[in-house]
Parts: C-alpha cells; structure tokens; sequence
C-alpha cells in the first residue's frame, strides 16, 4: 500500500512513518510532506505515483 | 451585598449610641434646668432623673431608627453613594425633623415630668420648696428653659445622627477595605492556579510526545532535550509563586523553552532578543510572560521552511515588545484567549502602566510595561 504523510513537524512524520512500518513492513510511504499547497502540487505531478491513502494530521 | 442598601447599625449599636448621647446631653440638661442648687432635695429627684435617663435613651434609639428609615428612603431615590448623609439637602432635612421631633418630644417630656412630679408629691409627701421669686419672672424663666431645652434637645439629635452616620461610614469603609484586600489575594491565586494549570498539560504531552520520536533517531540530543525540558520545569515550578523576575532570567528560561520549540519547528521558529544587556539587569517582569507569548505566537501562526515564524523581543522605554508577522493559520484553533487575558490581569495588579496588544500592518505586537 502506498501512503502519504502529510505533517510538519517532521519527528512527528518520522514517527508516524515508524509505527506504520511496524504494523505493516510494506507498507510504502511515498512521502512526507510539510504543507497543504506542498502537498496538492505533489498531487499535480504525473510522474509521482498516486497514493492510496494519505495521512493528514491537521486541527 | 447590595450596593443600593445602607448597612444598618445593629440594634445594641443603637442603644449604645443612645446612650453616650444621653451620658453627655442628661447632665447639661439638668444643670440649665435647675436655677438654684440650693432649692433641691437631690435624694428626692433621683427617681425622676432616673424617669428621664431612660426616657431620654428610648428616644434616641428611636431617632437613630428613624434617621435609618429616612437614609435607606434617600439611598433607594439617589442610588448608592454612602456618604449621602453628608450632602446639605440631607442635613437641612435631618435639621427640620429635628426640630421638630425636639419639640414635640419636650412639651411630651414636660407633661410627664409634671406628672411624676405631682405623682410624687401626692404619694410620697416630695416637698417643693417655694421659691421666693415671682411669679412674672418665674414663667419668664420657664420660658426660656423650655427654649433651651428645645435647642438642646437638637444639638443632641444632630449630634446622634453624625455619630450614627460616623460609625456606619466607617463600618463600610472597613468592610470595602477587607473586600479589596480579599479580593487581591484572590485573584492573584487563581491567576496563579490558571497559569499552572495552562502551561503544564500541554507543555508536557506536547513534550514527551517529541521525546517519544528523538529518542530513537537520536539519542544524544535526547539527553539534552530531557536536560533543558528538566530545567524549564524547574523554572516553571520555581517562578510560579513569584510576583516578578529579572528579565535577563526570564530571557535565559525562554531560551531554554525556544530550545524545545525548536526541536519540533527547526528553523520554521525563529527568536530574536534585541535587548541590550544592561537593560536585562535593570528591569523586572511578570515570571513566564514571555514564554506564554511564544507559545501563543505559535499556536496562531502558521510557519514554514519559507515563511518561518519570527518572534522579536525588543526594549524601548519602560516596556518589552514583543512583536510577530501575522500568518494564521488556515483554521485557527479556537482561541479562549486565556493566556494573553492573564498576562493583562497579573500586570493589572502589579502596575498602573497596562499591556498593550495591537494588530495591525500584519504585525501583532504585546507591550509588557516594565516593573521597575
């Protein structure tokens, strides 16, 4: 499963990216990103791979 | 309590009150209504003049009850103010009623004396010895002791009513003093019960939440992290109980806690101390002021690799800028404004130069007032 974390502070995305490895060692983060316009111009990009889930961790 | 009600004598005031009239009044009445010391039979008065002591308490009391009544008509007309009794309508008013209770309290009092006195004649063989004057001046004399009685009388009511108006005040004022007072104390404390209550819960989860994710990637600035987040605990914990801090250790604790800061923001926070050092030593300030401010300015700015989140502190005259760019967050986090409310509160108590909060240009800037 490819995932995207979307976090900035980065210890965070880090660890968030660590207990997901534990459940699951397959799981694959595509990438961490630190902001929400970061994030909808990584979307735009044909040549990164689509993800099927996306971690949003936002108040 | 209600402000609009006068706050009552208590009944046994009132007697007491009564009664140091009447111990000062009772002597100069008797003396200028007797003409000639040498006429009386003092074991033979005694029973009357006991007659008038309590005759005489009974009516003050009563007056002093009835100026009660009169004052709480005026407070219920005008509002508040407990010195309204000092005001000329209130004393020109209190002045006629006097008079004219005084009056009618003398014919009243002059019928019974005559009474008790005949009484006592009749019954226990009380002689009155004739006097030799005439009959012309004797009413002359009655007259003119009936007007001095009637003036005396008055001075006597007037001078109950600022004795009562004397101690009522000075109760209220007793009682405001200790309201106040009460009140300080109060309000420090539970200035001082929010501040801790604020800062911990969520300094630490915020804290150990970080520490959870360092601590694998690295752990020597681990040891670090533990070591500084030990020691603005500590500063925490220490500072809490104090009124006031010299700035150059408030700044050294807010370095401390940038520190933390910084190991989740990295260089998304920025703090810049513009304070020369000399005025470090000099001034004074409300302890965890300026950290509770950082933490405000980070909790309601957005911040980035590209638009990091500056914080300055600068000195001008006699206060503490502390100014931030304003950059919200997209959805802010709904703001109790709890903190920034306390800052005010605490300098309110402390000073009479107040905190300034202005925004505008997209700049947010708090002016903390020195205490010097």
């Amino acid at each position: 499963m490819n995932v995207l974390i979307v976090e900035d502070e980065k210890l965070t995305a880090l660890r968030l990216e660590r207990l997901l490895h534990q459940y699951d060692p397959t799981i694959r983060v595509l990438a961490q990103i630190p902001s929400v316009a970061k994030t909808i111009q990584w979307l735009r990009e044909a040549y990164n791979t689509q993800p099927d889930l996306i971690f949003w961790i936002f108040i | 309590m209600n402000p609009a009600r006068i706050n009552h004598l208590k009944s046994l005031q009132k007697w007491q009150l009564a009664l140091s009239v009447v111990v000062i009044y009772l002597p100069i009445r008797v003396y200028i209504n007797i003409n000639d010391f040498s006429e009386i039979e003092f074991s033979q008065r005694i029973p009357l003049w006991m007659m008038e002591i309590g005759v005489n308490v009974v009516f003050f009391f009563f007056w002093i009850s009835i100026l009660e009544w009169i004052q709480q008509q005026l407070f219920d007309w005008f509002g508040q103010g407990f010195l309204i009794e000092f005001k000329i309508p209130t004393q020109i008013a209190t002045f006629i009623i006097a008079c004219g209770l005084a009056v009618l309290f003398n014919m009243g009092f002059r019928n019974l004396w005559s009474i008790a006195e005949s009484t006592l004649e009749n019954q226990f063989g009380l002689t009155r010895k004739q006097s030799e004057v005439s009959a012309a001046t004797q009413r002359m004399n009655r007259q003119q002791k009936t007007k001095t009685n009637a003036g005396l009388t008055v001075m006597a009511m007037l001078s109950a009513f600022y004795l009562a108006s004397n101690r009522r005040a000075y109760r209220q004022l007793e009682e405001v003093q200790l309201k106040a007072e009460r009140l300080e104390k109060e309000n420090i404390k539970a200035q001082l019960t929010a501040l801790k209550n604020q800062i911990s819960p969520h300094f630490l989860f915020n804290n150990l939440s970080i520490l959870s994710s360092l601590v694998e990637t690295d752990p020597k600035l681990s040891v670090e992290f533990i070591n500084r987040l030990s020691k603005a605990y500590r500063y925490i914990l220490d500072q809490s109980d104090n009124e006031r801090i010299n700035l150059k250790t408030e700044l050294e604790f807010v370095e401390t806690y940038t520190f933390l800061l910084k190991i989740r923001f990295e260089d998304k926070l920025r703090i810049v101390v513009d304070i020369p050092e000399a005025d470090k030593l000099r001034y004074s300030i409300v302890p965890l002021t300026l950290q509770m401010l950082v933490e405000n300015a980070v909790k309601h700015n957005r911040m980035s690799d590209e638009q990091p989140l500056v914080v300055y502190f600068q000195s001008r005259e006699n206060y503490l800028a502390v100014v931030n760019w304003v950059q919200p967050r997209p959805k802010n986090e709904s703001s109790t404004g709890l903190g920034l409310q306390n800052i005010i509160n605490r300098y309110k108590l402390l000073t009479e130069k107040p905190v300034l909060v202005t925004e505008k240009d997209e700049s947010f800037i708090v002016k903390i007032p020195f205490l010097s």
